[in-house]
């Protein structure tokens, strides 16, 4: 099926340059371009698209704005950045209006593997089946209360930190569980933070609202009864190391911060399943036991996999694409194109390594090896990131 | 009041035997006389002699000076002489004075050269004014305005020294309070003026941050559709090499007796599948694109680099138009998305100037001119900066106008003070203009107008002497 993608740049020669590099996409993409935002709309309102891939500074209607606007008219369209605007603070802010944010200058493979990517998302959320799935979901919050109003305080340019801590100290459960999880061995941090105040200032913003999220998350699943060889206490163990694992892994990038929250929240969709069909889920085991990979025994018992299902909900949660990507292609890397070292080959590394140290109770069953690291041109060696783990293993049995 | 002829005591100095009395330069030097004396001339000459001795005495103790007579010949130069002053001034008691060392008088801290140049006048008998610092009996310190005279006998032999002294020590102090403040106001005039170049300084860098990261952005956009370009043109040669290759093919079948239309067909085929249509449109334009990025990339490395213009010291005759050309490339982000440029460049002269400093001037203008049209929220159509240059006599005249907020007039003769900023936190320091000022009066010798209504505009006129005026600076 065509997907239809409309791009928008100020700039014409940059539309030339999308225009001409995309047209061998011509047979599976329908490209049109707009070189205002108010032309843009024009556009939007003619026909729908999938996708749209905007400029961020222009004159008149700019980027931001068109995309709050797309966001509230048409919510079902993708929204990309692509900003020559590498601000980090401008990139925390946009998350609740784009789904995807790519720097200027952004080479051909990687921005044909995010809209790709993208798309594949996108394409997940129009299934009725996880819709369902999803839909019948009682005790994980439909939307994050905590972590809704941390996202729009954050899109507010003045917000203080002293006003993202109170946000966060008004649930007294959160606090604890934020305080618990920093202060854990796997986080390692040099010292111990008693205050979430102080955690604000000393993880940082987008750090700490996803921190929240994945305490809203545990903490809404803590009365779920378990279900054979599934038991919370262990789900939330192996989500603590995987995370710490991904933040040690992706130290000193940009991905860092998304990195521990997708490392926490990577198995959400277990918990959705626990809690809506916890016979299939038994089932689906007992097939896993008998050695079908876990995610096919749930394709084949429930119509989908934990993956999938746990994507379905960050997605509509409103978490950047990239964390809904990693959550959902986590047991299948190799179904998608990867240009750069992301969030899923992070993940994937994460999982694989973990496995091989027997910390996980489903190890994958993908492969990885140096080859896939210089593939994705991960910043450690394979040798590294068994060291990470070990490290991580070693820290957890400390505690 | 008691007579101070009765209190004092007869020195030593009158006491002495006949030999050294004889030095004494008296008068009536008993050994002018060959004649000698009766004993009542004797006793009466004595008589004489005390009651003159007594009026010097006191006379010398009426005095508010110091007055010491140390004696020359015997070891030590012990004091054979000191006044009821220097008495009262150190502390002793004349009588404590009398036959003690003068060392007494010094300060245990030795008073260096101007020691030794007592010491040495003292030896070559001569006479010596000094300043030195005296101590008294307790220790304490006070400064010493002194001459020191020779007494010579008539063999010119230094018998004695005179020593007349007074304190000055009120005076020594204000000269020292006087000192410590030109000291202080040398310093404060320094530290003045290095925080002034190191806020111009800052100033420049702040500009010059902002600018990186609209640069950034402008170097960004041509390296990406450059960028997509070369991806573009290597599927078009993959493609070309498609075609190329079915061509090479064609001629074989046709060689091999294939029929020509079935040929032709294919080739059609091949053709369509691999786009040479379009790409006979689009290549040549990736190409013009391509080369239009790169050049767009150089001119904006170039200006940048002439914008920086390695912080001449001199002033040099520059190019103003070209510097505001330059300005204008460098700060094109600053004002692209708020309002469209109109230049009037006339001819002028070169002006001597360091084109450094005024670069950083013209930024601060556009800046200030882009930031008061977007407080408007006017459109980009709608938003207007007309820069111009002409020649006004000896001067070159440089107007920087927007149709922007305006400045009010309460603000208007704030606008050069330092740190006066209406601008919200991190749009600038309120640095630009005091620094604009600074650099365009001070060091330019020129002159900064504005003429501005609120609601309707701004313009910032700018004259600069043609010929350098500047002082140079030490």
């Amino acid at each position: 099926m065509t997907k239809r993608i409309l791009f928008v740049d100020d700039d014409p020669e940059i539309l030339d340059g999308l225009r001409t590099m995309l047209r061998r996409r011509r047979n599976g993409w329908e490209m049109e371009f707009a070189t205002s935002g108010e032309n843009a709309v024009k556009q939007l309102e003619q026909s729908p698209f999938d996708l749209l891939c905007s400029d961020m500074r222009m004159p008149g209607m700019d980027g931001a704005q068109l995309l709050t606007v797309a966001a509230e008219r048409w919510p079902g369209t993708v929204r990309i950045v692509l900003s020559g605007y590498a601000e980090l603070a401008q990139t925390v802010r946009l998350v609740p209006i784009a789904h995807q944010y790519l720097a200027k200058p952004c080479d051909a493979k990687r921005l044909e593997t995010t809209l790709e990517r993208c798309l594949k998302v996108q394409e997940m959320l129009k299934r009725p089946d996880l819709r369902a799935l999803v839909g019948r979901v009682k005790r994980l919050p439909a939307q994050p209360k905590t972590f809704q109003l941390l996202c729009a305080a954050m899109a507010r340019k003045d917000t203080t930190a002293t006003e993202l801590a109170n946000i966060v100290a008004s649930d007294p459960v959160i606090t604890a569980r934020i305080l618990q999880v920093v202060n854990s061995a796997f986080f390692r941090l040099p010292r111990q933070i008693g205050k979430i105040r102080e955690a604000v200032s000393y993880l940082g913003f987008s750090a700490i609202r996803n921190l929240a999220l994945s305490a809203e998350v545990f903490s809404a699943s803590e009365r779920v009864p378990a279900v054979a060889g599934f038991n919370l206490d262990v789900i939330q163990l192996e989500a603590l190391k995987t995370a710490a694992v991904m933040r040690a892994l992706t130290k000193d990038t940009m991905l860092v911060d998304d990195a521990f929250v997708v490392g926490l929240l990577h198995d959400i969709g277990l918990l959705v399943l626990i809690e809506v069909c916890p016979d299939k889920l038994q089932a689906a085991q007992e097939k896993a036991k008998q050695g079908m990979p876990l995610h096919l025994a749930e394709r084949e018992c429930i119509g989908a996999s934990h993956a999938e299902v746990g994507a379905y909900l960050l997605a509509l949660w409103g978490l950047p694409y990239s964390i809904v990507d990693a959550v959902a292609h986590q047991c299948e890397p190799d179904n998608v194109e990867h240009a750069e070292f992301d969030l899923l080959a992070a993940l994937c590394i994460s999982l694989k390594m973990l496995g091989d140290e027997k910390q996980l109770q489903h190890p994958p069953l993908f492969s990885i090896d140096d080859n896939f690291l210089k593939r994705v041109s991960a910043p450690f060696s394979f040798a590294d990131a068994q060291q990470c783990a070990r490290n991580v293993v070693l820290a957890g049995e400390g505690s | 009041m008691t007579n101070p002829l009765s209190q004092r005591p007869l020195y030593p100095i009158v006491a002495v035997s006949t030999a050294q009395a004889s030095a004494l330069p008296y008068p009536s030097d008993p050994t002018d006389d060959a004649v000698p004396l009766t004993m009542d001339e004797l006793r009466q000459q004595n008589r004489f002699l005390r009651r003159e001795l007594q009026l010097r005495n006191c006379a010398l103790d009426a005095a508010s000076s110091g007055f010491l007579i140390l004696d020359m010949r015997q070891r030590g130069r012990p004091i054979v002489f000191a006044n009821r002053a220097l008495a009262q001034r150190t502390g002793y008691s004349v009588q404590e004075l009398i036959g003690a060392s003068s060392k007494i008088l010094t300060p245990s801290t030795p008073n260096g050269d101007r020691a030794l140049a007592v010491r040495d006048a003292m030896r070559e008998g001569r006479e010596l004014s000094t300043e030195m610092q005296t101590a008294r009996k307790d220790g304490s310190l006070y400064w010493t305005g002194m001459s020191l005279a020779p007494v010579i006998d008539d063999y010119l032999q230094v018998t004695h020294y005179v020593c007349m002294s007074a304190d000055i020590s009120g005076r020594m102090e204000d000269d020292r309070k006087r000192q410590i403040l030109q000291y202080k106001l040398a310093a404060e005039t320094k530290e003045r003026e290095r925080v002034e170049s190191e806020l111009r300084l800052a100033q420049k860098l702040e500009a010059i941050g902002r600018l990186a990261a609209g640069i950034a952005h402008e170097i960004n956009t041509p390296i990406q559709y450059v960028g997509d370009s070369v991806a573009f043109l290597q599927t078009a040669r993959d493609d070309g090499q498609t075609v190329l290759n079915a061509y090479r093919e064609a001629i074989v079948a046709l060689e091999n007796g294939a029929a020509i239309e079935d040929v032709k067909g294919a080739l059609q085929e091949t053709e369509q599948k691999c786009d040479v249509d379009f790409y006979s449109i689009e290549v040549p334009k990736a190409f013009e694109r391509m080369r239009e990025g790169v050049e767009r990339v150089a001119q904006i490395v170039r200006a940048m680099k002439e914008f920086s213009h390695p912080d001449a010291i001199n002033h040099e005759p520059a190019d103003i138009n070209h510097a505001l050309e330059t300005t204008l490339v460098v700060a094109r982000n600053e004002y692209k998305y708020v309002a469209s440029i109109e230049t009037q460049l006339e001819e002028i002269p070169s002006v001597a100037c360091n084109i450094g400093e005024l670069n950083q001037v013209f930024l601060n203008l556009l800046v200030n001119a882009a930031h008061a049209i977007e407080e408007t929220g006017k459109d980009v159509g709608e938003g207007r900066i007309l820069v111009t240059t002409q020649l006004d006599g000896d001067h070159v005249r440089i107007s920087v106008s927007d149709n922007g907020c305006g400045i009010p007039p309460k603000n208007l003769e704030k606008v050069y003070d330092p740190f006066f900023t209406t601008k919200e936190v991190g749009k600038g320091t309120g640095q630009g203009l005091a620094i604009t000022r600074s650099i365009v009066v001070d060091k330019h010798g020129g002159s900064v107008e504005i003429d501005s209504t609120v609601g309707v505009g701004s313009t910032f006129i700018l004259r600069l002497p043609i010929e350098s005026t500047r002082t140079e600076e030490h």
